[in-house]
């Protein structure tokens, strides 16, 4: 097997992510510890809860992950771990651990940008040692990488060159479905519970697209206040609030503002691929929707499967081979940075 | 939905000025409002933001941080709880929506002392009470309601500078 054996880990927000993954493609473990049932119960994340949980679960998930790859220490080529963005105290966790095992093993230790590790999902495969490799994604590649605290449309020039072509300018597209979620009354996470129950349901409205001053930019506070106005009025009327309905009136302006832009980018930058990444690419109305308008392009849509869509540690390996290549050495000094941003290129 | 004031929490040390209302019609509006206190703000200016979701808190953050001269995107801080931006004053953005213990405030280390020296926005300020500032520019805006866009934004301000601030500000709006 060509390529650096690296030991990735990812504890950004709320998940507990270590993996071994060969030549930024190939994946010998992936392990995952989820707190989503925990935070289920305040309806959000809880900071110092998510700290003390990766606290709790990285040496266990460490471990289990070690030991699915059937590794030694003396087979690992690098480690590699999340430094930002996300979640201070959680990010802590994962970026002490790596240091020391970087240091105890003497071992090379990369920092990847949870972003980029969201993008790199797409050059993930489970195949077997020996299979070939499913083909890479090609460039000039476009992802739209959405999810709980990001939504940005990027447009990958090569391995490390990014440009930055929009962003949310308000709330996340997965923090507006939690907050929706939130005033529907249904249950957190948001994402997966408003997809449920727009799931057959006819909108009972159309609500408003929002106009943005950036061409690819993305806008949801408005159409989290129209939401807002709309339950309001079923209230003061005395009527049910037709959850589902709503629900599905608000995944359709979502998604169509997720779609629209990202073709609408494709085309303007004439991309070879367009792909998807964070843990909102797993809702079906989006990824429908824009297999749908791509394909009129002859584009097809790269989705990962969930499991490397959601947070993990594989996705951070896959990055890490290329920024490992790349030279791209990071030492003790590695500090968990919260609002990290890629190194964009200047505008195309 | 809290509709109590923080002031009313706070310690008695610092005499409250009066408390007035200013109205919105929508975000353009609610963002003048917030670019007015940007412009006025000082070195230790701290705006505690109370109302529901939709009711503009963000957008009246965006417009502090263009009275500020921010030039970087200022979006929603609910999902890493605090942005940092560089302006004239560096303006610290935070946003205690999910937190649900006040003492994660600080936990999570949403308190600091550099913090003194540049401008604070805090949204659901209403859910950190006790980890305020004793002085600070409250505004608590009332969601739209179904049939209308106007918000009110009632304000208070706790100290000497916040008071001037507000009357700089605010007062005639």
């Amino acid at each position: 097997m060509s390529g650096p054996r690296i030991l990735a880990i990812e504890s950004s927000c709320d998940e507990t992510g270590v993996a071994v993954v060969v030549g930024g493609r190939r994946i010998e473990a992936n392990q995952v510890a989820s707190q989503v049932a925990l935070h289920a119960a305040t309806g959000g994340i809880v900071p110092e809860v998510a700290a003390r949980q990766q606290l709790r679960w990285i040496i266990p998930t460490l471990e289990a992950a070690i030991e699915q790859a059937e590794a030694a220490w003396d087979d690992i080529d690098a480690v590699a771990v999340t430094y930002g963005p996300g979640l201070i105290g959680s990010l802590l966790v994962g970026v002490n651990v790596a240091k020391a095992l970087a240091v105890t093993h003497g071992k090379p230790l990369v920092g990847v940008n949870h972003i980029e590790g969201h993008i790199y999902a797409n050059w993930l495969t489970d195949a077997p040692a020996g299979e070939p490799l499913p083909p890479e994604p090609e460039f000039p590649l476009l992802c739209l990488v959405v999810s709980g605290g990001h939504s940005q449309l990027v447009l990958m020039h090569d391995h490390g060159r990014y440009t930055l072509l929009g962003q949310t300018v308000d709330d996340a597209a997965g923090e507006a479905f939690d907050k929706v979620g939130r005033l529907l009354d249904l249950p957190y996470p948001g994402g997966p519970a408003i997809s449920q129950a727009a799931q057959g349901a006819t909108p009972v409205t159309r609500f408003p697209r929002a106009r943005t001053d950036g061409a690819y930019d993305f806008s949801f506070s408005g159409l989290k206040t129209a939401v807002l106005r709309e339950v309001q009025g079923y209230r003061d009327r005395g009527e049910p609030v037709p959850v589902d309905g709503i629900a599905a009136a608000f995944e359709e302006a979502v998604v169509d503002a997720l779609a629209s832009k990202t073709v609408g980018a494709a085309r303007d930058h004439g991309v070879a691929s367009v792909a998807l990444g964070g843990g909102v690419a797993a809702n079906r109305a989006l990824r429908a929707t824009l297999d749908d308008r791509l394909a009129a392009d002859g584009l097809s849509l790269r989705v990962p499967p969930p499991a490397w869509c959601t947070d993990n540690g594989a996705m951070i390996g896959a990055a890490a081979a290329h920024r490992l290549a790349a030279g791209d050495r990071a030492d003790a000094t590695l500090e968990a940075i919260p609002n990290l941003s890629l190194p964009w290129l200047d505008g195309l | 939905m809290q509709r109590s004031t923080l002031a009313g929490a706070a310690d008695g040390a610092a005499p409250a000025s009066g408390s007035d209302v200013v109205t919105s019609d929508g975000p353009d509006r609610t963002r003048a409002i917030g670019r007015a206190i940007g412009q006025a703000a000082s070195a230790g200016t701290v705006l505690a933001l109370v109302g529901e979701l939709g009711a503009g808190k963000t957008q009246l953050a965006k417009g502090v941080a263009d009275g500020l001269s921010v030039s970087t995107v200022v979006n929603s801080p609910t999902f890493v709880l605090m942005n940092e931006h560089a302006g004239r004053l560096r303006l610290y953005h935070i946003d205690a929506y999910r937190l649900d213990d006040p003492e994660d405030a600080v936990a999570a280390g949403l308190i600091d002392e550099r913090q003194a020296d540049g401008v604070v926005v805090i949204e659901w300020a209403d859910r950190i009470r006790d980890w305020l500032p004793a002085e600070l520019l409250e505004v608590v805006i009332t969601a739209p309601s179904a049939d209308s866009d106007l918000r009110q934004l009632r304000w208070t301000a706790i100290g000497d500078a916040h008071r001037r601030l507000a009357d700089a500000a605010l007062r005639d709006r």
